[in-house]
Formats: C-alpha cells, sequence, structure tokens
C-alpha cells in the first residue's frame, strides 16, 4: 500500500513537471490567443500604448481584426497582433525588446530619439517609392505632414522619412475669455512685452489692493505648467542652443548672454517682479497642488502654457467659463513662432534585422508591417486615433475630424511651429538634463546665470565623456 | 519563596516589555496594511477629502477592481506561473542541496562556493544577456522564460545554502542503513532525507510561490502579449488606468494580496519552526 502510494507520488510529481515543461509555450486552454486563428500567416505585432482594460483596448482590437480581414493582410499571408503596454513600462519595453532582438514589427516612440534607432528602422520614402513604381495606392508623406513634422525626422537621414509622426504635440497658450473679456483686453498678445501687459490687467489680488493678500487671479506666469522647459524659451527669443565645430562635434551654448538675458526678463515678469509678488505665486501654487486641481480649470489663471491635453481635460471637467488658444508669441513682435513638440513617431522595424529569415520572409515582413500603416493613417485608422484623444499629425482627414472643433482647428494651427530638440549623440537627453538647473532658478536655490554656467559644464563633460570613448 | 516571587516578578516585567516593544514594532508593519484596507474601503468623495476613515464602507471598490480588466483569466496566468515555477524551485534546489551535501564528487566545495557566489550578482546585470539568449530561443511572450529556469535551480543559490544546511544536520548514518538495505541514492533522497526536512521544504515552497505569485519584474521583461499578463503585472495596468483613484488602486491591491496573506497564515507554524530548527542545526 505504501510502496502504491509512493509511486503514485513519484508519478504525480513527474507529471506535474512534465506538463509544465511542456505547455509553457501557449495557448493554454485560459489564454485567448488571439492569434490563432490566422493559422500559418505571418505574425506582425504591434505595440501600441492601449493595455488590456484600458479605455480604447477594444477599439483598436477591432481596428486591427479589421486589418487582419482586408484583401491585403490575406494575399501578404500576414496578420498583426497588438500588444499594449502601460505608459509607465513601455518605453522601455520598446528599448529593451529592439536591443534584445525581439522588436515588435510596428510601435510607438519619440521622435526626438530616432536616431538611436536608425539602423533597425524600414525607410519609409523608399516603401513610398516602390508602391508608385509598382502601381499601388499609397501615401506621400510630404501630402499628410507638415513641414516642420518632416524636418524633424528627416533631418538626420538626408531627406528621407524613417519613422512618421504618430501624433502632433503642441505647446500653446490657453487663456480665459471671460477674463480677458472683463479685463477689456480685445487683442491677443504678439510678443513678451504684450504678455506681460496683460498679465498686469488679468492679475486680481484676494483683498483687491493689497498685494500681501495674495493672488486671487494669476494673469500669467511664463514658467508655469508646460512653460517650465527653458529650451522652448531660448527658441523664441532666437537662440541655438548648439553648433557644429569644424570636426563636426557639437557645441553647446546654454550660457550666452543672450538667453541669461532673456531668462532674466522672464524671470522678472509681472508676477514674480519682487519678494512679495514671488511669495503671493508661490502660495498660489501651492494651493492648487496641495487640492490637486489646475488652476486654468479652476478659472484662476488669465493664461497658460500648456499641450494639447489640457483641451482633453477642459472638456472632462465641463468649465463654465470661455477659454481658447494662441501660440507663444515670440520675444520680439515679427519674430519666429515656435513650440516644443516631443511628439511620438511611429516607425516600423525592417526585417532583415531579423536573424533566420528568408529574403522573401523579409519583403513579406516588411509589406504587410508598410500596409498596416497605411491602413492606420487611411480614414478609419485617423478616426480612430482622433477618438483616442491624439491630435491628428497627418492632415488628410481633417475637414472629417478637426475642423468641426474650433479649439482643436486652433491647435493643429500651432503643428507648423513645432519643434523638437536637436538630437545630440553626446547627450540625447539634453532637454531634461539640463531641467535639474533650470528648476533651481524657479526654486531660488540658484542665480540664472550660476544655473546656466552649470548647464554649460554639464554638456561640456558629456560631451568630452562621449568623445572620449567613441 | 520570595527569591521565586522576584524571579517571577522579573520575568513578568521583561515579558512586558517585550511585548510593549514587539507591539510598537508591529505598528509600523500594521499602519501600511490598515491604510490600505480603509483606502480599498473609501468613497472617491472620502478620498478626495482626505479623511481617514471611510463614512461609509464602499465595497463597489472591489467589484469595479474585478471587473474592470479580465481578472479572472489573470488569476488563471498567476497561478499557472507561480504553481509550476515553484514545482520547479523546489525540486531543484532540494536535489542540488543534496549533491552539495550528501554526494561525494570531485571539486563539491568550490563548486559550493561559486554557486554562492552568484548570491553577489545583481540580478540586472545578466538580464540583457538572458534576453538575447531567452530572445533566440524564441521565448520571448512565452512563459519559458518565467517558469523553464527554475528547473534548473537559476537564481536559487540562497535556498540551496539553506536546504544544504538542513541536509548537512542529518546524520549520514540514515543513509548508510539505506544504502545496505539496497535503496537507491534517489530513494534515499526521496523517501529519507526530504521527509526529515519537511518544514524547510514546505517554506522554500512557500516563500517561493509568495515570490513568483508577487513577480513584476520578469513579467516586465519577457511578456508584452496583454493575454500572458499576471495579475502582479497587471495590477500596474489597472494602476496606469485608474491613476488618481487610489481607493481603487488599493482594492484591486489587496486582492492580489490575499492569497499571499493567507498562505502566510497558514504556514506560519512551518515557517517558524524552520527558523528555529534553522537556529538548532544550521
Amino acid at each position: 500500500m505504501a510502496k502504491t502510494k509512493r509511486m503514485t507520488f513519484k508519478l504525480a510529481a513527474v507529471g506535474l513537471m512534465a506538463l509544465s515543461l511542456s505547455s509553457c509555450v501557449p495557448p493554454l486552454w485560459f489564454i485567448s490567443d488571439a492569434g490563432a486563428s490566422y493559422g500559418t500567416r505571418q505574425k506582425l505585432t504591434f505595440m501600441n500604448l492601449s493595455q488590456r482594460g484600458s479605455t480604447y483596448y477594444q477599439d483598436l482590437s477591432d481596428f486591427i481584426d479589421s486589418f487582419n480581414e482586408t484583401d491585403i493582410a490575406k494575399s501578404l499571408n500576414v496578420y498583426v497582433k497588438g500588444e499594449g503596454i502601460n505608459f509607465w513600462d513601455y518605453w522601455d519595453k520598446v528599448n529593451l525588446s529592439i536591443s534584445g532582438g525581439a522588436a515588435p514589427d510596428i510601435y510607438l516612440q519619440a521622435v526626438s530619439t530616432i536616431p538611436t534607432r536608425k539602423k533597425y528602422l524600414l525607410n519609409l520614402t523608399k516603401m513610398y517609392k516602390a508602391d508608385v513604381e509598382a502601381g499601388r495606392d499609397s501615401l506621400d508623406a510630404n501630402e499628410m505632414f507638415s513641414p516642420s513634422q518632416i524636418n524633424d525626422i528627416s533631418r538626420y537621414y538626408d531627406g528621407d522619412m524613417d519613422a512618421w509622426p504618430f501624433s502632433a504635440t503642441v505647446r500653446v497658450v490657453y487663456y480665459n475669455k471671460d477674463l480677458f473679456a472683463a479685463a477689456g483686453i480685445t487683442e491677443l498678445p504678439k510678443c513678451w512685452a504684450d504678455m506681460e501687459a496683460i498679465s498686469k490687467k488679468l492679475t486680481t489680488y484676494k483683498t483687491p489692493g493689497d498685494v500681501t493678500s495674495g493672488y486671487d487671479v494669476l494673469g500669467y506666469d511664463p514658467f508655469l505648467a508646460e512653460g517650465q522647459y527653458s529650451h522652448q524659451w531660448g527658441w523664441l527669443d532666437g537662440h541655438s542652443y548648439w553648433s557644429t565645430d569644424s570636426d563636426g562635434k557639437p557645441v553647446p551654448h546654454f550660457n550666452d548672454g543672450d538667453i541669461k538675458e532673456a531668462y532674466t526678463y522672464l524671470f522678472n515678469s509681472y508676477v514674480r517682479r519682487d519678494d512679495q509678488a514671488r511669495a503671493n505665486l508661490q502660495k498660489f501654487n501651492s494651493e492648487f497642488t496641495i487640492a490637486n486641481k489646475n488652476p486654468f480649470c479652476a478659472g484662476k489663471v488669465g493664461m497658460e502654457i500648456q499641450n494639447e491635453g489640457l483641451y482633453t481635460t477642459l472638456k472632462e471637467a465641463n468649465v463654465s467659463f470661455n477659454y481658447g488658444v494662441f501660440e507663444i508669441p515670440p520675444r520680439y513682435e515679427g519674430g519666429v513662432y515656435s513650440n516644443w513638440s516631443s511628439s511620438f513617431s511611429i516607425e516600423c522595424y525592417d526585417n532583415k534585422n531579423r536573424e533566420g529569415l528568408t529574403d522573401d520572409v523579409v519583403t513579406q515582413r516588411n509589406r504587410g508591417t508598410w500596409e498596416f500603416l497605411k491602413y492606420l493613417y487611411g480614414e478609419k485608422g485617423q478616426a480612430l486615433i482622433s477618438k483616442m484623444g491624439f491630435m491628428l499629425p497627418s492632415k488628410t482627414y481633417y475637414s472629417e475630424f478637426v475642423d468641426n472643433d474650433p479649439m482643436f482647428s486652433a491647435l493643429t494651427k500651432a503643428i507648423a511651429h513645432t519643434r523638437e530638440a536637436e538630437f545630440i549623440d553626446a547627450a540625447p537627453s539634453w532637454t531634461s538634463d539640463i531641467q535639474t538647473y533650470i528648476n533651481n532658478i524657479y526654486n531660488l536655490k540658484m542665480s540664472i546665470s550660476d544655473a546656466f554656467d552649470s548647464c554649460q559644464a554639464l554638456m561640456n563633460s558629456k560631451i568630452a565623456q562621449y568623445y572620449g570613448t567613441h | 519563596m520570595a527569591h521565586r516571587s522576584t524571579i517571577h516578578g522579573r520575568l513578568v516585567r521583561e515579558k512586558v516589555v517585550a511585548y510593549v516593544l514587539v507591539s510598537i514594532a508591529s505598528i509600523f508593519f500594521l499602519v501600511p496594511l490598515l491604510w490600505m484596507v480603509l483606502t480599498a474601503l473609501k468613497s472617491s468623495e472620502d478620498l478626495a477629502s482626505g479623511v481617514f476613515l471611510p463614512s461609509k464602507l464602499y465595497w463597489e471598490n472591489f467589484k469595479t477592481a474585478v471587473t474592470s480588466i479580465p481578472f479572472a483569466q489573470y488569476t488563471l496566468n498567476s497561478l499557472y506561473y507561480a504553481f509550476f515555477a515553484t514545482i520547479g524551485v523546489t525540486f531543484s534546489s532540494t536535489l542540488s542541496a543534496y549533491a552539495f551535501s550528501k554526494l561525494k564528487w570531485p571539486g563539491r566545495e568550490k563548486w559550493f562556493l561559486v554557486m554562492i557566489g552568484t548570491l553577489v550578482i545583481p540580478s540586472q546585470v545578466v538580464q540583457i544577456p538572458l534576453f538575447i539568449l531567452y530572445s533566440k530561443l524564441g521565448w520571448i511572450n512565452t512563459y519559458n522564460p518565467l517558469i523553464i529556469p527554475s528547473y534548473f535551480a537559476v537564481g536559487c543559490a540562497a535556498n540551496i545554502f539553506l536546504l544544504r544546511q538542513f541536509f548537512m544536520g542529518v546524520p549520514d548514518s540514515f543513509k548508510e542503513s539505506a544504502m545496505i538495505d539496497g535503496a537507491s541514492e534517489f530513494s534515499i533522497f526521496w523517501t529519507i532525507m526530504l521527509p526529515m526536512i519537511k518544514s524547510m521544504v514546505v517554506v522554500i515552497s512557500i516563500t517561493a510561490f509568495m515570490g513568483f505569485w508577487n513577480d513584476f519584474y520578469n513579467p516586465l521583461l519577457y511578456i508584452s502579449n496583454g493575454d500572458y499578463f499576471p495579475l502582479a503585472y497587471a495590477i500596474r495596468t489597472f494602476a496606469t488606468q485608474y491613476a488618481n483613484q487610489n481607493n481603487l488602486i488599493m482594492a484591486a491591491s489587496l486582492i492580489v494580496t490575499l492569497p499571499t496573506l493567507i498562505l502566510f497564515f497558514i504556514a506560519q507554524k512551518q515557517i517558524v519552526s524552520s527558523a528555529v530548527d534553522s537556529g538548532v542545526k544550521g
């Protein structure tokens, strides 16, 4: 009896082990592997930000399924499988997958870092030209995107597009129309001095006339919200942070006199001009931070620099006041408009980088990926992207999804002046690197001059370190 | 008599001090758990007002947590992963520990040192090479990289070390007697040695299960397909979706934590006894 029990136990142990080893590869009975029904078709993965359970997961899944049912997907013998990852893990996941040899076929990334993935990317300009030569329907990037967006991507590739903009991100000034009307302001500002003057008219105190009572309405603080990023202010003043030396190495310009002077001007704006004003501002900001509320949504800010995301927030909050947007003006009237973009790119992995694929399969997979990309930029795809709240980068369907919304329409106008930060090999994330020092200015821990000198020193050390090892 | 009562009084005083200290220490562990439970039972209004105690117990949060993501499937995924990986860890750790303690083979002590040396290598250091290896094996987006290494004692050095100490505490005479009776090496391991260190094996299994159940890092690295997410990783998705709604996030977290809590309470006797045994034998 005991022997039988022991034997049964041993068999059960071996069985469990065998089961676990043999059944590690899904599909398991409780896993609904969506790709199982596509048989021998090549699986293409689309890594995206709509994870299971998220609001648009089902919409995106349906969209992908609809592509898989198209004649082109069937004739190419491919199908697309969506892989939705939450926003916070997504970026590491994509990078690890690419560098680890398990890259998705199509994925979202940041336009600003495209050069780091250059060798893996499918040349979309060549794919377009191949379509034209073969007489296939295709999409021309030059017709879809603004020159600024094309330049942000193609400047690194001799004019070719190795990625497309997936969404458009713009930084603009949101303004409270009701506060403007109450203050008798009828014209929108055209330069920084206009902003300053309007700020003075809009700012009110809790006890009228008593500056010590604190701000009731803040007219405008240039550094509030998305205005905190210093590189944008330099661009608006015509400053260039980077040049190249005769060897082609980058030369930083973070402590030039003009950028320090421009920042000093902004820092001494109406709501920051003295200790009392700064104390009021700090109190004003902390009140809203503690309450976890956006002061603009609360109707307590006249003008605020924000990206297109605030429009969604304003709609969801169903605010009672009227609002609008205009582009951040340059320092002087007639100057060059500019706003930092930091938008998503959509990239296709060139399958020739995968090991063990025949040329035919590489071609099949690349064509499949390209066709899916075109499908995404078609009417159905753009409708979905618009529904998801992204600002459409392609102008093709503006008449259907943008022009009927005055706010969206105004926001998309700023796309013409968007600008990505320069890609610098030695300091690919220079915009966030310098922000540490710039924040010290806002916190009164560093003088403007010291902060920009520190930025310059940091960039110099990064360049020295990079070129010392490359 | 007076001397006895003095000793008794001192013992009582020592006990009181010990209980007070333990009670104070327990506050640090219980308060976060209590905060978690209370937050999970708060309505959005209570959450916004910042009150410590919910004005009304809001059980709806648990329903939302369970229904807004495919909770049942994620639970099955977690069970599958944790169960089979635990079997792997238990099986490979006990076998390895037995080999390091009761089998005589050339270089045993040196290899043991090498194995112990792996304890000081941070797992992050080998993550990229491992990812490339698993990628070349075609294991990305499968449970293979999560389960199969456990059958080869990957990352089990601490378990092997503990089990080896326990095996060494079992006199060799048991093994010698069994060998005289004609038992095979595996029979000795399985029928004699393993039952003698049962409490430690249970502890290893339970801690391994808890580790796999709560594992976030490995699924994050190797699983991209939402159909295969285990709960610990899926909860991250939930937290992203319901950012700022701590009541819902805590409700979901509580549900995920519950099985390991229950498991711990069921097995706490074994865990304590193994700790005591390790003091005596180790």
